[in-house]
């Protein structure tokens, strides 16, 4: 994966147990300032082993550190240099799901090696969207529950966000609006 | 002209974003997404001159009106590049007939190919626009730039900071040099004590576990030091750790000092080591001693305060201050200044101030040191430490005083003990002084030389290797003008014989300890053999 989720999670650990439980991320996984260039695609096993030792550092499981990372890495991304690029995307929820495929297709444009998601809106009711979510990868779909939540925050909605299904090779997630 | 294909207007839109349609009189009929998901006044029944022109900027005089230009371009391939009035918008496209009068196919053309600031967003371009990758490159660009500058930033504090450590922990390696230096010849001469038959086995041996103590706090500091193993440092009484550790203080001065302790922090707890503790004072306690080389009184006081070691104030005594008066020379504010800054240069010797160290731990603690020269004579040196306010004390260990501590000399020989080198310097003349003798420290042959101007010697210690004058010149030169002194060499190797005088004392280096107290010994007995006869 690319560098900004490894300096998203590095500034996640700071905040939530201060640098030298990062410190010790960073040891135990022999990761050093080349291994967290934002636009560096890195190989998957190198962003799985930080997220492993990081849950470990906060006494989580592997599945629930990836959500609550999901969920910062929104709240990062807006805050860093990336964020009039998330400006871009959209100022409200469906906007935002509905281009974020256009969004992350010109990202890697400049990343020949990233490998994005699709993110397709399939259904739209005042209180309910159906996402679906492609990916070559597997096994981030906690991370992705964090990410619909992160916007939610951002996009200043409140509801939830869960899994509600596979088909062919894609997965479902029912976000649940708390509109009246 | 007939249309060839009919497009929808939901069609219309998904091609050209801000497409405008209007009658012939150019006002507005219908217009495409981009005004209708925000706030313009492009809206039905706006004329269009009104709101845009051909007119890039004021100096683009020879630009056509609107009701001429937009009709002469109708169905030609001509590109219609509009300018909004009111807004920093541009719009561009091709003008197409209609049955009700024209319609604009614009889409939008962002200014300057910066996304912040211009109120944009992706669904504003149509699916092909290659402005929306444009700007996300361009916007990636931007923030790779100040990833790059931050990075840049990031290294040199970091360069800064190994820097800083490195020097810091040079100078905590240097003091834990020269205290476990201390700490091993006490062992040493104590258990030379231990094997002898007469000394005090009970002393001794107190002596020898509280040096060896210390040694293993001063090894847990190593280890701290070197990230080697994370220590958290449970809270410590000062006040009785102080008192526990009082007769091992005084042993480091001579007997022409009174060192006194009041303690008023009692219960007061700080998150510091035991031994540094110790180690500290002692370094404050060699200070003084420098300060007041005809003896003189050094008083430790303890008390809680709310004010910090910068002034600020604090609620409910946040701070411990350790409080050292001596009445030695007093210093000036520079001087003070100097002995206190990690940065500045070591003295003239080489060797650290004391008190740098102070402040170097002080900090580490999270609180700070400082000194002041009292106004008749005297230092006032405050060590300010963060009080920790939670429970689990650790119980003081009281450090039984080494032999010696009592201040009861067994023997009174004066010896000077001249080396260059001061950590062995400090080590030989701490040595010497526990086992009761008066020894005076010089570190070269210049020092030795007024030091024997100024003072009655029985017995010249002197390394053989030093710069300027060695050992050997300085020997010849001492009995020369004082016959009656004993003269002991110290060297790594032997130097030439031919040099040496047979009445001369040598020791090898690294010195037995056993074997210097013996040396000594005996070459005082002769000495006060022929005094006596
Ligand atoms: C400025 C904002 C963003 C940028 C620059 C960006 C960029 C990228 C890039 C380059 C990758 C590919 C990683 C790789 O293969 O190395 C990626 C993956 C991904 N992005 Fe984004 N992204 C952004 C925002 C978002 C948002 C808001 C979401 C929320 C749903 C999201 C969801 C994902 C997911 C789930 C992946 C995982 C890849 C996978 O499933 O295979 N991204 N992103």
């Amino acid at each position: 994966m690319y560098g900004m989720t490894h300096r998203a999670l590095r500034q996640m650990m700071i905040d939530r147990l201060g640098p030298s439980a990062w410190a010790k991320v960073e040891r135990e996984t022999a990761t050093g300032p080349a291994d967290l260039i934002s636009l560096c695609v890195y190989d998957d096993s190198k962003t799985i082993a930080l997220i492993s030792a990081s849950a470990a550092r906060l006494g989580m499981e592997v599945d629930e550190a990836l959500r609550i990372f999901g969920r910062y890495w929104v709240r990062f991304a807006e805050l860093s240099s990336f964020g009039p690029i998330m400006d871009f995307t959209g100022q409200d929820l469906v906007t935002f799901i509905n281009n974020l495929d256009r969004m992350h297709r010109s990202v890697v444009l400049a990343m020949p090696d990233a490998r994005v998601p699709s993110f397709t809106l399939i259904e739209e009711t005042r209180e309910r969207l159906l996402v679906r979510y492609r990916s070559d990868r597997t096994g981030l779909e906690a991370f992705v529950i964090g990410l619909l939540e992160g916007l939610m925050d951002r996009l200043n909605e409140t509801g939830t966000a869960k899994l509600v299904g596979h088909t062919n090779g894609a997965v479902d997630f029912a976000i649940q609006l708390d509109r009246n | 002209m007939q249309a060839a294909v009919t497009i929808r207007e939901s069609q219309l839109g998904a091609l050209f974003r801000a497409f405008i349609m209007v009658d012939a009189r150019l006002v507005v009929i219908a217009t495409g997404p981009f005004f209708l998901s925000r706030e313009t006044e492009v809206v039905p029944g706006a004329q269009l001159a009104e709101l845009f022109s051909l007119r890039h900027d004021r100096d683009d005089a020879h630009a056509r009106p609107l009701d001429v230009a937009i009709p002469a371009m109708v169905d030609t391939p001509e590109r219609l590049e509009l300018f909004c009035k009111s807004k920093n918008i541009r719009l561009a496209g091709i003008v197409f007939s209609a049955e009700e009068g024209f319609l604009l196919a614009l889409n939008i053309v962002p200014e300057d190919f910066i996304i912040e600031g211009q109120g944009l967003h992706i669904t504003d371009f149509c699916q092909i626009d290659a402005s929306v990758p444009a700007l996300t490159l361009i916007g990636m660009q931007r923030a790779l730039l100040a990833e790059a500058r931050q990075a840049a930033i990031d290294l040199a504090n970091a360069q800064a900071e190994a820097v800083e450590l490195l020097e810091r922990t040079q100078r905590l390696g240097r003091y834990i040099v020269h205290d476990l230096t201390n700490y091993l010849s006490i062992i040493r001469l104590n258990v030379a004590n231990l094997a002898r038959s007469g000394g005090s086995a009970e002393m001794s041996r107190a002596a020898i576990e509280a040096a060896t103590r210390h040694v293993s706090d001063l090894v847990l500091s190593l280890e701290r030091l070197t990230g080697h193993r994370d220590v958290e440092v449970p809270p410590l009484a000062i006040d009785q750790t102080i008192r526990a550790n009082l007769a091992f203080l005084a042993a480091s001065l001579p007997q022409d000092f009174t060192l006194d302790f009041i303690g008023s922090a009692a219960q007061v707890a700080v998150r510091v080591g035991r031994t540094e503790l110790v180690t500290i004072l002692t370094d404050v306690i060699v200070h003084a001693r420098g300060a007041m080389p005809d003896g003189g009184a050094i008083t430790i006081t303890t008390y809680r305060s709310d004010e910090g070691p910068d002034g600020a104030i604090s609620a409910r005594g946040a701070w411990l201050v350790i409080k050292i008066i001596h009445d030695g020379t007093g210093i000036d504010k520079d001087t003070a200044r100097i002995m206190l800054d990690p940065h500045a240069p070591l003295q003239a010797d080489g060797a650290d101030f004391p008190l740098r160290s102070v402040r170097t731990w002080s900090r580490s603690t999270g609180g700070d040191a400082r000194i002041t020269a009292l106004t008749a004579a005297g230092t006032d040196i405050r060590i300010y430490l963060p009080v920790s306010d939670e429970g689990n004390v650790v119980e003081y260990h009281a450090v039984p005083a080494p032999v010696g501590a009592a201040h009861q000399p067994v023997r009174t020989a004066r010896v000077l003990v001249v080396e260059d080198e001061v950590h062995a310097l400090e080590a030989v003349v701490e040595i010497l002084r526990l086992e009761g003798y008066h020894a005076t420290p010089a570190c070269n042959a210049a020092q030795a030389i007024e030091a024997l101007e100024s003072g009655d010697f029985d017995i010249l210690l002197t390394d053989v290797v030093m710069p300027e004058r060695n050992g050997v010149e300085l020997a010849h030169e001492v009995e020369a003008r004082h016959p009656q002194i004993g003269i002991i060499l110290m060297s790594g190797y032997l130097p030439d014989e031919s040099m040496l005088r047979p009445h001369w004392r040598m020791l090898r280096k690294p010195l037995d300890l056993s074997l210097l107290s013996q040396t000594l010994a005996t070459a005082h007995a002769m000495l006060a053999d022929s005094a006596t006869t």
